[in-house]
């Protein structure tokens, strides 16, 4: 795949529809997001493990308004884009998109609905998977247990952020989770229920499922199966799908508009 | 337009997570956390995925500063350094070597420490060296050395999951090694039994299966209480005894007096859990202790130490994955440090300066007559500074001002000095005390290898240029060294450093 992945760069950068892209690169048995030029050897261009690229983007794109960038995505990833352009925090007039499907093993790992970007060009589509079996087993439970679940989960955290930092799509300058009323400073672990729910909250209308933040969580906390839940009661209420059309207001923005 | 990921190890503590530098255009904007990082797996604790930020402070060091009419004022290295080089020169004539004594660090690379206790030795000529380990974990580098052999961890991190139980004491591991109390939560959901033993109901506490607690500094009587219990209900390891320890029956007669009632006395623990904390500890396949500074510091610190290796022997938890003994060192580097022999009694490698033919070795390595009489402590310079007996002190990355005990003890000992030279990041507390300040690098701007809490020695990749015109710590001391017209100190790279370090420490070798 990931010979596929550098003749596709190779041949956009012939065509010169891009001045630079971005990508995984892999040095010394360590993978990392990197910006290739025309001019760089491609050899070491990988797709795997996923790194949040869009965090990457959005950053070079602050400086660069104007530079032709070309970006290695993954289904998760156009979709974070695609949110990020929302929010104004990309421009996706100037990206050029390389998309990567994601392997049955890949999507079954993630559970992931929707394991392509819009147009493929490296790797075969598989379809997504419908069945989630973290929700369902939760599904199952009675309140009280359901509660004691989670009430478990938090009690976990050890208040790294790191859901916020890795998260692309979390993009306040000033986060709340911040501020000494919401969530206490100095104390282990946060005041139940404010970390964890608003952080939720937050998510529901910006959420693409890319599982980063869990990925990042040292305590091992099932954020994305709590996002998801959450994530899903909005897509039911307004009929909102993230991730998909650039146009599509997020409703937490709509809402808070119409109420205002 | 340039953008990079520089991998890099995180500058805070001994966990020794992998790290991504971003870099944009030679700027450093940010942290990633290494997903093929065998510690750290994608994840980082706050202080990690925030290490980029102090780099960039508008307070760091960018020149040198000399105080000049009470105040420190700006200046040029070759002023600088030629300064060092003629006062500690001067120093060394009139009151002799044993009355410098230098301060290495943690914080800085093994190549830097390397560099540092040569400087000390074979240019300055003392064995005068040593670092904030005096502080936290020098009892663990005494205590498992007389043990085991060896000060440090006997298993890696990766494998706590594998114990069936695991011993928690005097570690708030959650807190102080966030990535380490990641695989420890990973170790509970997987099945691993806890034991907790802290005077503080940490936040672990609430994840085990038997929580202790013990009072402040009845250490050595609880862990010999839970050898008591074991002993009496034939639950050692036989076999481990027999084959791979010393003095057991003498052994035996300390432990005799250490009954549930006594000890119970001591430790205000109950003896009922003292008995249930043996049997679940002896009655494992795997058994594994975490230890920290609760355990080290204290007058007892060597005794603790000792007393735990004593508990993994009987129990033959010792030399199998999922086992061991393993103390959770402090600072980046501190192992590093360590090993690398920026400590007053031992060279590189833990070789003893008073032993002659180590010493000798040494001498030819590095052409060199050196001192077989060990060095000062970081507390016992300070106090022999106060005293008048140390003239000049050269403190490197370290801020005795803040992290020493007795801070009035110690600013009368530095303002008593003669010289005071500090080499920093910052104008620390201690360097606003200095008669010269040199501007040092940080992680972000050099080459070079930290060693992690369990052994891992990881490179560092520069990443940015250096601040303002701060300089390496080694490049600094080699260019004095050179200044004080001292030979071997021509080195141009990290790596040669290193190759050195390795040709003369069996550990690194």
């Amino acid at each position: 795949m990931d010979e596929r992945l550098r003749e596709v760069v190779k041949d956009l950068f012939a065509m010169d529809e891009v001045e630079v892209v971005i990508s995984l690169k892999l040095s010394e048995g360590c993978v990392a997001p990197h910006m290739y030029a025309k001019e760089d050897d491609i050899s070491s261009m990988v797709h795997s493990p996923k790194y949040p690229i869009g965090i990457v983007v959005s950053m070079i794109q602050k400086k660069y308004p104007d530079a032709k960038i070309g970006v290695v995505v993954r289904g998760c990833d156009e979709r974070i884009l695609i949110e990020l352009a929302k929010r104004n925090q990309v421009n996706l007039d100037n990206l050029v998109l390389v998309g990567i499907a994601c392997t049955e093993e890949e999507a079954k790992e993630c559970q992931c609905e929707t394991p392509f970007p819009t147009k493929i060009d490296v790797g075969e589509k598989v379809e997504g998977v419908t069945t989630n079996l973290d929700i369902e087993k939760i599904s199952q439970m009675g309140m009280d247990e359901r509660f004691d679940f989670w009430m478990g989960q938090f009690d976990k955290c050890m208040k790294c952020y790191g859901c916020v930092y890795a998260c692309p799509t979390c993009i306040c300058e000033s986060c709340i989770l911040e501020e000494d009323m919401w969530v206490k400073s100095g104390e282990l672990p946060p005041e139940f229920p404010s970390f964890h729910l608003i952080r939720a909250y937050h998510s529901t209308d910006r959420c693409v499922d890319c599982h980063e933040c869990e990925r990042a969580c040292p305590a091992h906390i099932p954020l994305v199966t709590l996002y998801r839940l959450i994530r899903k009661d909005v897509e039911d209420m307004f009929g909102y799908k993230i991730g998909t059309d650039v146009k599509e207001k997020p409703p937490l923005v709509t809402v808070l508009e119409e109420e205002g | 337009m340039k953008y990079e990921s520089v991998p890099s190890i995180c500058p805070y503590c001994g966990c020794g997570c992998g790290i991504l530098l971003q870099v944009l255009d030679g700027e450093l904007v940010g942290v990633l956390p290494q997903k093929t990082h065998p510690i750290n797996t994608g994840k980082l604790c706050i202080k990690g995925w925030n290490c980029h930020v102090f780099v960039n402070s508008p307070k760091r060091l960018t020149t040198p500063l000399i105080r000049k009419e009470g105040k420190l004022e700006p200046a040029s290295w070759d002023e600088a350094l030629d300064l060092i080089a003629t006062k500690l020169g001067e120093v060394k004539k009139q009151s002799g070597p044993d009355s410098i004594a230098v301060f290495a660090s943690a914080k800085c690379t093994n190549e830097e420490n390397y560099i540092i206790q040569k400087f000390t030795r074979a240019v300055i000529g003392t064995n005068n060296v040593d670092h904030c380990a005096r502080l936290c974990h020098s009892s663990t580098v005494t205590g498992l050395g007389a043990s085991f052999g060896s000060g440090a961890m006997t298993n890696s991190v990766p494998e706590f999951p594998e114990a069936d139980v695991i011993l928690i004491t005097g570690s708030n591991t959650i807190e102080q090694h966030p990535l380490i109390g990641s695989w420890l939560l990973a170790a509970k959901e997987g099945g691993t039994k806890f034991i907790v033993s802290d005077p503080r109901e940490i936040p672990f506490a609430r994840f085990a299966d038997l929580y202790l607690q013990p009072r402040a500094g009845t250490d050595v009587a609880w862990l010999n209480g839970l050898m008591h219990i074991i002993l009496k209900e034939g639950l050692e390891d036989k076999d481990f005894i027999r084959e791979r320890t010393e003095d057991f029956e003498e052994f035996r007669k300390v432990i005799e007096k250490y009954d549930p009632d006594y000890v119970e006395k001591i430790s205000c623990i109950p003896k009922e859990d003292l008995i249930k904390a043996a049997r679940m500890f002896a009655s494992a396949e795997k058994g594994s202790i975490i230890y920290s500074m609760g355990i080290t510091q204290h007058t007892t610190g060597t005794d603790n130490v000792q007393t735990i290796a004593n508990l993994a022997m009987l129990t033959g938890n010792v030399g199998r994955r999922g086992t061991g003994v393993n103390p959770l060192r402090g600072q980046n580097n501190v192992q590093g440090a360590c090993d690398s022999g920026s400590l007053p009694d031992v060279f590189p490698g833990y070789q003893k300066v008073h032993i002659d033919e180590l010493r000798e070795k040494m001498e030819k390595a590095w052409g060199v007559p050196l001192s077989g009489e060990p060095g000062l402590t970081v507390v016992e310079a300070s106090g022999a500074a106060r005293e008048g007996k140390i003239k000049s002190f050269f403190i490197i990355g370290e801020n005795p001002m803040l992290s020493d005990p007795d801070i009035q003890h110690v600013r009368e000992a530095l303002e008593r000095l003669d010289f005071l030279v500090v080499q920093d990041i910052f104008l620390t507390q201690t360097a606003k005390l200095a008669d010269v300040v040199l501007p040092a690098v940080s992680y972000a701007e050099k080459d070079g290898t930290f060693t992690a809490t369990d052994r891992r020695v990881q490179k560092l990749t520069k990443a940015i240029e250096p601040v303002g015109e701060a300089r390496t710590d080694w490049e600094i001391i080699c260019d004095i060294a050179k200044r004080m017209g001292a030979k071997g100190f021509d080195f141009t790279s990290t790596s040669e450093i290193m190759d050195e370090h390795a040709s003369i420490s069996p550990i690194y070798g």
